[in-house]
């Protein structure tokens, strides 16, 4: 893993409503620490982590707005150059099912063509108070033609393959369209010290 | 006309939503919809000149009326039962926990009785009102009668019934005071005595006498209303202490002076020997005040409203309500936090704490972990003292806890107990260096938390102050202490006075700079395309920064500013936030309202040097709206805009896109502040993520001890925030520009789209566009 800066750095992002849990999974699948007593570090960014794929080392350069939701356009900017977008509900929480519909439109407005999308049905660990069902999920997103999972931040249940099938997605549609000139001007972003910090103990 | 009005009519216009709603016709001057009663009178009236068919008629829309009434009434009626149930239910599952704790804790039992007997004082303060009430009802009828004009306006069948009424009030009132008498005992909320079916009863005597059941039906909202006011109460101590009698006696007097009632004005007068202020208001206040709290109800009512919604509408409901009532104060937002309260002095000691391991230093003992007990023995320690820790509690007890808790347990802590084999000169000093740390506590809890002392709070913590402060012997103490908590709050600005290189706020009104004020400032045309950007910029600026330096740290506790049960308390939070998206979507509309080409980048020009201006200002909140909303997707896809501007406003926006990028966790801009030169207001947005993934990412208690530590990264956030609240700007407002920001000209993001597309079609070429 000497190379990482060679390696493949996809830019995500996290969109859902607020409280969906959006942050947990990022924590979770950046420390797989949720119940962290520590906390981390606030400048430092840790939303980089990296992950083996065949041999092959893809970085994953994740990010949030987590805390921002009410700031309606904020987020436009940020769809620009994405590779990949996780569009997170609660499974216990209608509204932020209702909310997908929005989100995927968002996507198709703001995002570029190329982009790969993954819906994530989180809190399975509440199954008890669970309102949506896995089938009206997975109805939703192969309406959409985007893979589904359902998570548990809390547990780490699934977290960490649906990150995988997020990039296994882009892997499919890359080889689909040759040319991507966007990588490159995404990979000269990021420095080598940032991307070694994460890389140490969390690599998966 | 209104002079015919008789005490029970009165009686029914001041309680039932009806008679507010619709303005009584003049004439004649009992309406329909009154009482059958008084219809069928009515229609006896009429009877003479209708013809046998439109008699019919007559009837049928009548009794169709009628019945629509009563259906809606009935409605309402479960609607409110179940909510009353409900409710009833969570009061006996509370009495009995309440029970339980009576029996472990004898003390608050004693408290408990006291309150009890304070209801039953009340109670019979009450009673005592209702019956003066009651002689007020006949003198006013007396009165009425005496100034009836047309008395065959009053059919003696109305009389008659008015009669029964009367009876029928000496019989029920009595009754019902009675019951409230038990409730108040039991402090259960019944509606019946659970021994004792009336059900039956009632049913019986209503299907034998119709006069009663009808009276019964138009009484019956009245004591549903009671019922509902008995069980929302906000407490008869606060209400007796600002409604006195003689101010309940005014607004009465002042609503018999409206009617034109002066002789009964007069009697009431020379009874209760309260003489009338005459009141500058025209209106009745007692209408006034009614209406008022008959529109929260009726808010209420519609929320209680559970029939033909889907369950998860109800939720919604059920939230809106809780946050309704929260708001209002009817409901303690952290009731069950109370539940499991150990007294200070029974905790044993060197327990329930967990230290950090802090391998720098031995000197201080970092708390990780502690239950809130500890965590008031360690602010109010003998010896050790750690002002970082104070502020960072004072900043985050309420993510914790609650103002009145916090104060109730420095009560217990300054109560320090003797124990039997200690000596008294040992004694005595550690009392007072407590007491001295809690007096200690609770200035710097006034100085710098005024926010957090409400009406009730501040009329508890006064009584501490006078009644246990001042009689402990630190007289002193308590009057500068009662001075603060009198003088009110200190602002940014009087702080800012108080700082040492600055001049006092005077002076700087003297030197702001001159505004750049357009010719045509005092034209009704004025638009925001005739005044300098630095100018707009400036004015916005005066505007965000009063509402940022508003932000105080409860607002950013408990993600509260996301959260439903809790967005009462983000109130300036949550104002920048919508601040902030009128200002992006007032940009993407302004620009994509111009239809040619050229005004397009003309407007966007004015844009980006309005950002320049902003980033000049260090307001970078604005400046990122104002990014927002250029970042627009249908702006930022009108490609040939972009491509005919000037090259210097590209470059601009490009630095100032990055500037202000999301990047790393937005670290250019982390960056910047660092560097800052103050004024400045930073984007809000930055503090809501971090506080987010602080609150996400930590537990609120560890082993059911509260996480402190998890507070301390939050409060760093905070202390953040607020080190630019300190120092204002120094500009003029100027009213007529001020005025164009009151109201943004905006459209929604699907109508600034479709305008896009207008504007520039999808694939279109330069040559084809205005």
């Amino acid at each position: 893993m000497s190379n990482v800066s060679d390696s493949l750095l996809l830019k995500l992002i996290i969109i859902g409503r607020s409280m969906a849990g959006k942050s947990c999974i990022l924590l979770r699948f950046c420390d797989n620490k949720f119940e962290s007593n520590l906390g981390f570090t606030i400048g430092v960014d840790f939303r980089f982590v990296s992950l083996n794929k065949n041999d092959e080392t893809i970085g994953l350069q994740i990010w949030d707005t987590a805390g921002q939701e009410r700031f309606r356009t904020i987020t436009s900017s940020y769809y620009r150059d994405a590779d990949g977008v996780m569009i997170v509900y609660d499974i216990t929480d209608e509204n932020s099912f209702d909310q997908v519909d929005h989100w995927f439109d968002e996507i198709s407005k703001q995002a570029p063509p190329s982009v790969v999308k993954i819906l994530v049905g989180n809190k399975t660990d509440l199954e008890n108070k669970r309102k949506i069902s896995t089938e009206r999920g997975l109805n939703a997103a192969n309406s959409r033609s985007c893979p589904f999972i359902e998570v548990s931040a809390k547990s780490g249940e699934n977290v960490k393959k649906a990150f995988e099938m997020l990039v296994d997605a882009w892997t499919e549609k890359s080889k689909q369209h040759i040319t991507k000139p966007r990588k490159k001007k995404a990979r000269q972003k990021i420095t080598n010290e940032s991307f070694e910090k994460k890389d140490k103990g969390n690599c998966c | 006309m209104t002079q015919n009005i008789s005490p029970q009519k009165l009686l029914q216009l001041t309680t039932s939503k009806r008679g507010f709603r619709r303005p009584k016709p003049k004439s004649p001057s009992v309406t329909r919809k009154d009482s059958l009663n008084l219809k069928q009178t009515q229609k006896q009236e009429i009877k003479a000149n209708l013809t046998e068919n439109e008699k019919n008629q007559e009837q049928e829309k009548i009794i169709q009326e009628e019945l629509k009434r009563k259906e809606e009434e009935a409605k309402k009626k479960e609607a409110e039962d179940k909510l009353l149930e409900l409710k009833r239910i969570e009061f006996l599952k509370k009495e009995e926990e309440r029970k339980r704790e009576i029996e472990k804790q004898k003390e608050l039992n004693r408290k408990k009785k006291a309150e009890e007997r304070k209801k039953k004082e009340e109670q019979e303060k009450k009673k005592k009102e209702a019956e003066t009430l009651k002689k007020l009802e006949e003198q006013k009828r007396a009165n009425s009668t005496d100034k009836i004009q047309n008395p065959e306006d009053l059919p003696g069948e109305i009389e008659d019934s008015y009669k029964d009424q009367e009876t029928n009030l000496t019989e029920y009132i009595p009754k019902d005071v009675e019951d409230q008498e038990k409730k108040i005992d039991t402090k259960i909320f019944l509606k019946e005595d659970p021994e004792i079916d009336r059900s039956e009863w009632v049913s019986n005597v209503m299907s034998r006498n119709p006069g009663i059941e009808n009276l019964y039906q138009r009484l019956n909202p009245l004591s549903r209303a009671q019922n509902f006011c008995y069980l929302f109460n906000p407490g008869f101590a606060e209400v007796r202490e600002k409604l006195t009698k003689e101010m309940l006696l005014q607004i009465i007097m002042q609503h018999f002076m409206c009617l034109g009632f002066r002789k009964t004005k007069a009697i009431l007068e020379e009874e209760s020997k309260v003489k009338y202020e005459p009141h500058y208001l025209k209106d009745s206040r007692l209408q006034t005040l009614l209406r008022i709290s008959l529109q929260k109800i009726d808010y209420i009512w519609e929320l209680t409203q559970l029939k033909t919604r889907t369950e998860q509408e109800n939720e919604e409901r059920a939230t809106k309500l809780a946050e309704h009532f929260t708001s209002l104060g009817l409901e303690d937002e952290d009731e069950d936090e109370q539940e499991d309260d150990i007294y200070f002095w029974k905790e044993p000691p060197d327990s329930n704490i967990i230290y950090q391991e802090d391998k720098d230093t031995g000197e201080q003992k970092k708390i990780k972990a502690a239950s809130l007990n500890k965590l008031v023995e360690r602010l109010t320690h003998e010896q050790e003292h750690s002002l970082p820790y104070l502020e960072t509690f004072l900043m985050t007890y309420q993510s914790f806890t609650t103002p009145k808790m916090l104060l109730r347990k420095l009560i217990q802590r300054w109560h320090v107990p003797k124990s039997k084999n200690m000596a008294d000169e040992i004694f005595r000093p550690k009392k007072r260096s407590i007491q001295l740390r809690v007096c200690n506590v609770i200035k710097n809890w006034i100085e710098k938390h005024y926010s957090d002392f409400q009406t009730k709070l501040k009329k508890e913590m006064l009584d501490f102050i006078e009644n246990t402060i001042a009689t402990d012997g630190h007289v002193s103490l308590s009057n500068q202490l009662k001075n603060l908590l009198l003088s009110g709050p200190k602002t940014t600005v009087q702080i800012k006075q108080s700082g040492n290189n600055v001049k006092s706020f005077e002076d700087q009104k003297l030197t702001a700079p001159e505004p750049k004020v357009p010719k045509n400032i005092f034209s009704p045309t004025l638009s925001l395309f005739d005044v300098d950007e630095e100018e707009i910029a400036r004015q916005l600026t005066i505007r965000e920064f009063s509402i940022y330096s508003a932000i105080k740290p409860p607002e950013l506790l408990n993600q509260a500013w996301s959260k439903a049960k809790y967005k009462h308390r983000a109130t300036n939070v949550l104002m920048l936030i919508n601040r902030f998206n009128e200002v992006s979507a007032w940009v993407a509309t302004t620009i994509a309202k111009a239809d040619r080409i050229r005004v397009r980048v003309k407007v966007l020009s004015k844009f980006i040097r309005l950002c320049e201006h902003l980033n000049e200002l260090n307001n970078f909140n604005t400046l990122m709206a104002v990014l927002a909303g250029i970042n627009n997707s249908a702006i930022y896809r009108l490609k040939h805009t972009w491509e005919d501007l000037p090259k210097r406003f590209q470059d601009s926006f490009a630095e100032l896109s990055k500037k202000m990028a999301s990047d790393s966790s937005y670290k250019n801009l982390r960056e910047a502040l660092m560097q800052v030169n103050p004024p400045c207001i930073p984007y809000l947005g930055v503090y809501l993520t971090d506080i987010t993934f602080i609150e996400d990412g930590n537990p609120d208690k560890i082993d059911n001890l509260i996480n402190f530590y998890k507070r301390v990264l939050v409060s760093k956030v905070i202390i953040n925030l607020q080190q630019y609240q300190q120092m204002g700007y120094n500009f003029q407002p100027v009213h007529q520009i001020q005025i164009l920001f009151q109201k943004f000209q905006k459209w929604d993001d699907a109508e600034i789209y479709k305008k896009s597309l207008l504007i520039e079609p999808r694939n279109t070429d330069r040559s084809e566009i205005l």
